[in-house]
């Protein structure tokens, strides 16, 4: 697999959703290839950040009392 | 893969979605919901867990909070009103996210706004990495790409993922922030699951130069800002 082959099944391999056969070519790639691997890391961290920047809202607790008095009337 | 080149937005969810979770269900047919004070109990948990995600969806796809919480009252009762339909052993969250989808498409195609033409701009396969690497003058020692990522705020990517239109923002939102994968995304969208890659990626083609952006704007990178 060379660095273009293996940039275009980048996201589908962190979305873990390639198949195996795939998936140890990549691996194998990025292994080999400091230039891939460091995208792939760069892609990671930035997934991971864009899941904790949008994990931190709470809803609001009237919402959560108005939620169990509906619920009991319907 | 080639992304789709133009995509008029009319609405997402479309009709009647195919049930989730086809697997490990295996309890034969679902019984009428006795609705009795232990159904109820049981509600009323997985409403106090599920509550914050669902209410973050909400958040990122209506952007106000309260219109995210009418979204989510509105998802909430006719979960509550259809939970005898839930299969046991398949996921909740999946589940009312894919009410959340439907509720939220119908009532956004009925505002009958004028149809959303989606960017044809082309925009580098990994946007954000590339200009932290052109972007050499803010990192002397070591890794550019690293420090962009710190230099970025939650805010920022919040008010990123919330410029992009809407069924881009829908596939991120659902992929990256709540991990579903591409088979329940496709189901809970009423698309197929090569329309949800091509959205997806490139709803993340455009978080990334939206991050750039608004980073540079708030001069916290040393873009070159064109
Ligand atoms: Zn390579």
């Amino acid at each position: 697999m060379n660095c273009e082959e293996s940039m275009e099944m980048l996201w589908q391999f962190l979305d873990k959703e390639l198949d195996g056969g795939a998936t140890g070519e990549l691996q194998r790639h990025l292994e080999e290839c400091r230039h891939c691997f460091s995208k792939a890391e760069f892609e990671q961290r930035l997934r991971a950040m864009v899941r904790r920047s949008c994990s931190c809202e709470q809803a609001p607790p009237e919402l959560r009392e108005r939620l169990s008095k509906l619920i009991r009337l319907f | 893969m080639a992304p789709e080149p133009t995509e008029v937005i009319s609405g997402g969810a479309a009709g009647p979605a195919p049930a989730l979770g086809s697997g490990d269900s295996g309890s034969g047919p679902v019984p009428a919901p006795p609705a009795g004070p232990e159904v109820r109990v049981r509600f009323e948990q997985l409403i106090a867990e599920e509550l914050n995600g669902l209410y973050r969806s909400a958040l990122r796809l209506t952007r106000n909070p309260t219109a995210a919480e009418d979204l989510v009252q509105e998802v909430m009762l006719k979960a509550w009103r259809s939970f005898h339909t839930f299969q046991e052993g398949t996921s909740i969250r999946a589940w009312l996210h894919r009410i959340l989808m439907n509720a939220f498409f119908d009532s956004y195609r009925k505002q009958a706004r004028e149809p959303e033409v989606l960017d044809q701009q082309d925009v580098g396969e990994f946007y954000l990495y590339d200009k932290a690497q052109e972007g050499e003058s803010l990192g002397e020692a070591g890794n550019p790409e690293v420090e962009v990522l710190d230099r970025i705020m939650d805010a920022d990517v919040r008010h990123s993922l919330d410029a992009l239109p809407v069924q881009y923002r829908a596939a991120v939102l659902l992929s990256d922030v709540q991990g579903f994968t591409y088979k329940e995304i496709a189901e809970m969208l009423g698309v197929p699951v090569g329309t949800v890659m091509s959205r997806l990626f490139r709803g993340r083609h455009l978080l990334q130069r939206q991050l750039w952006e608004s980073a540079t704007k708030r001069h916290l990178l040393k873009g070159d800002g064109r």
